[in-house]
């Protein structure tokens, strides 16, 4: 169901990135690691991504700024920001810029598998043509995360 | 001049001036010849008596005429003998109280005492004389006359002013000291005191000048709060006179002296003992004050370290959470993808059980260390000094803040000397002094390179013997101009705006390391980084 998709999760902490390949790979996901925001970069310029997991806080490019430049390379997949402490400002910026969804440490799993549900669906309606609907019924839950 | 020579001297004179007088008296017209040749025979023998003393001996008629002088009164005159004679004796008296003395001279020639008047010398000088005359009289019992003796005392009258002037001075300065002072002999007797004395020790007038000791001392003794102690005192000073001591008296009414004793000596030999006593009521009270100013002081400091660290762990918040929300990641959401697969009935692979297991416990540990050493950071310090180790404390803290800093991306380098001695100290306080360099690290190193970030090194070492540890923290910061150094401990000193620092950080640092019994020192200069080295105590091994 997932394969189709690529996801690239980007994090400074190992136990998080293990946690992400076992869970991805459970799904059947393509999935990558980066430690740090310019590894991402590197990886970005030479891979399509449907999906970005990214950490706000990391050292070196901090998750925004590594967030916008991906962006400006692979700027159709949906980043998704993960937080151990929300500084609000920073995720209302976030939200602002177009970030899909923000989603906190400890994670709910179901969250998670609903945020790549959501964005399946709407790969789906956008390969139907309907890419005004990028945003997903659930898509719209997950959102209300940032207001 | 012993005084059995002179007064031999002057029996034999008036025996002799009978002759002389006769003699003189030539009216009279004694005209034997025998007892004229006699007579000019004994007055030759006084004269030659008179010369041979070291005395000025004179005779003067019945209204003080010189008729005779030996040569001494050259000497202490300045005139010669022929001078004198026909000359009164008044005229040589000083002025001003010239006629007093005339006066009073022949009332004491007539009660045959002696009498001190001042003369002036033919070369001005006034000297001070000792005159002792007596009346002479003529076969019928006529007054003819005086004769006597001059003594120059100008010396001893001087060395006398002298000592009274020495005398004077010593009991103005006795009277002029703060200070109670009572002198007493080797038998404990009093031998003098200052009216401060009797003030201090409220003793009256009438007792003091009764000079009873023993009724003087029982009188102290009642006064104080502790008379057993004091008497021992003065039984220790009675047995060893040598002794130099001094202690504090509490009296019944509250009041406090300070007492001193000293030994009296004259050449090596001690005479007595003078004791001073300072009533130091005041000065005590002050002291006091002062001390418990003081501990209110140190309270409140402690009450500062720990507000200092409750508002630097606000600081940390979000590094904290960071720090314990990324392991329990690898708690929560391994163990839900466990169920998961469970759920899903799908197998897994032992190895990969395995490491999912291990990752949880792994996560679980570090959120405990985590929480621990938040627990142990924010907990105030209960002032007990234990032995601990500073590898373990320097840990501690970077547990809580490596993370955060990394972010500024600061690094840390770390040189921790393995097997270290234990340092005798307080964890709550060693932490915070790390965390408040470290965190003017942070400032300092944002300051430079902003988001570049830096490094922040932190050694510690101990020296051969074992004896003392060191740490020390260098950062690639800014650095401090030469001429804030002296100032960076100074409460309240700070460079930077309201609201970003409040200037209480090193001087809660330098405290910490004084009551620990360290030392810190600090290198740096404008952009080059500073260096914090602090020494610490070891607490010697174990033998
Ligand atoms: N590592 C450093 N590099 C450069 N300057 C420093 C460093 N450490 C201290 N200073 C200077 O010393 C001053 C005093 O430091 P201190 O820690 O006592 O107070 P503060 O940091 O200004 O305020 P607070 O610690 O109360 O938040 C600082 O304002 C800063 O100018
Ligand atoms: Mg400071």
């Amino acid at each position: 169901m997932y394969k189709d998709i690529k996801v690239l999760v980007v994090d400074d902490e190992k136990i998080v990135r293990d946690f992400f390949k076992r869970l991805l790979s459970l799904l059947g996901m393509d999935n990558m690691f980066a430690e740090n925001g310019y590894k991402a970069i590197e990886l970005v310029k030479n891979e399509r991504f449907d999906l970005f997991f990214i950490d706000v806080r990391m050292p070196g490019l901090n998750g925004l700024d590594t967030y916008r430049e991906i962006r400006k390379i692979n700027p159709e997949a949906a980043s998704v920001m993960i937080t151990g402490y929300a500084v609000e400002e920073i995720l209302e910026q976030a939200k602002r810029e177009g970030v899909y969804s923000a989603i906190r440490k400890p994670f709910d799993i179901n969250q998670i598998k609903d945020v790549i549900e959501s964005r399946v669906i709407g790969l789906m309606e956008k390969v139907r043509g309907g890419e005004k609907n990028v945003f997903g019924k659930r898509s719209q839950e997950q959102n209300s995360y940032l207001r | 001049m012993n005084v059995f020579f002179s007064s031999g001297v002057f029996i034999f004179i008036i025996i002799l001036s009978v002759a002389v007088c006769v003699r003189l008296r030539k009216k009279i017209a004694l005209s034997k010849i025998n007892f004229r040749n006699s007579t000019k025979e004994i007055t030759r023998r006084f004269q030659d008596v008179a010369e041979s003393s070291g005395e000025w001996i004179w005779q003067v008629d019945a209204c003080g005429r010189y008729v005779y002088s030996n040569s001494v009164v050259e000497k202490i005159l300045g005139y010669g003998t022929q001078e004198v004679i026909g000359k009164y004796f008044y005229d040589y008296l000083i002025p001003e109280n010239k006629e007093e003395i005339r006066r009073a001279a022949f009332e004491a020639f007539s009660k045959k005492e002696s009498f001190i008047n001042k003369k002036i010398r033919k070369d001005g000088k006034v000297i001070i004389l000792e005159t002792n005359g007596t009346p002479f009289r003529d076969v019928k019992g006529n007054l003819t006359g005086y004769i006597g003796i001059d003594r120059d005392i100008t010396e001893r009258k001087r060395a006398e002013e002298e000592l009274m002037r020495i005398l004077s001075l010593h009991d103005a300065t006795l009277e002029a000291t703060a200070d109670g002072i009572l002198v007493v002999d080797l038998n404990g007797r009093v031998v003098s005191y200052n009216k401060k004395f009797l003030q201090l020790w409220k003793i009256p007038e009438s007792l003091a000048a009764a000079r009873e000791d023993g009724k003087l001392l029982e009188y102290a003794l009642g006064q104080l709060v502790n008379p057993e102690e004091f008497i021992g005192e003065v039984r220790m000073l009675c047995a060893n006179p040598e002794a130099q001591s001094s202690n504090t008296l509490r009296f019944k009414d509250g009041r406090i002296f300070d007492r001193f004793s000293q030994t009296e000596k004259i050449g090596d030999k001690i005479v007595g003992c003078v004791w001073s006593f300072r009533d130091v009521t005041a000065r005590n009270k002050a002291e006091e004050e002062l001390k418990s100013a003081y501990e209110q002081l140190k309270a409140t400091q402690l009450q500062l370290v720990q507000s200092a660290k409750m508002a630097s762990i606000g600081l940390l918040a979000g590094g904290i959470a960071h720090e314990i929300n990324n392991p329990l990641t690898g708690v929560l959401n391994n163990v839900q993808l466990i169920r998961m697969v469970f759920n899903d009935k799908q197998k897994f692979n032992m190895n990969d059980f395995n490491d999912l297991m291990d990752s949880i416990e792994e996560s679980a540990q570090r959120c405990a260390r985590i929480t621990n050493s938040l627990l142990n950071f924010s907990r105030a310090s209960k002032g007990v000094f234990q032995n601990i180790s500073l590898n373990d404390i320097v840990e501690k803290v970077l547990l809580l803040i490596e993370h955060e800093l990394s972010l500024e991306n600061i690094v840390f380098h770390k040189k921790l000397r393995q097997h270290l001695p234990p340092v005798k100290g307080d964890v709550q306080l060693l932490q915070q002094i790390i965390f408040d360099i470290i965190n003017n690290a942070r400032w300092a190193i944002q300051k430079k390179s902003g988001k570049q970030g830096g490094s922040v090194t932190i050694e510690t070492d101990t020296d051969e013997g074992n004896n003392s540890l060191f740490l020390s923290i260098a950062d690639t910061g800014i650095g401090i101009p030469k001429e804030n150094l002296e100032k960076i401990y100074e409460p309240f000193f700070t460079t930077k705006s309201a609201g970003e620092g409040t200037g209480l950080g090193l001087s809660i640092v330098y405290n910490i390391i004084k009551e620990h019994g360290g030392k810190i020192t600090v290198e740096s200069g404008m952009d080059e980084g500073t260096v914090f080295k602090i020494v610490l105590p070891a607490v010697a091994a174990q033998k």
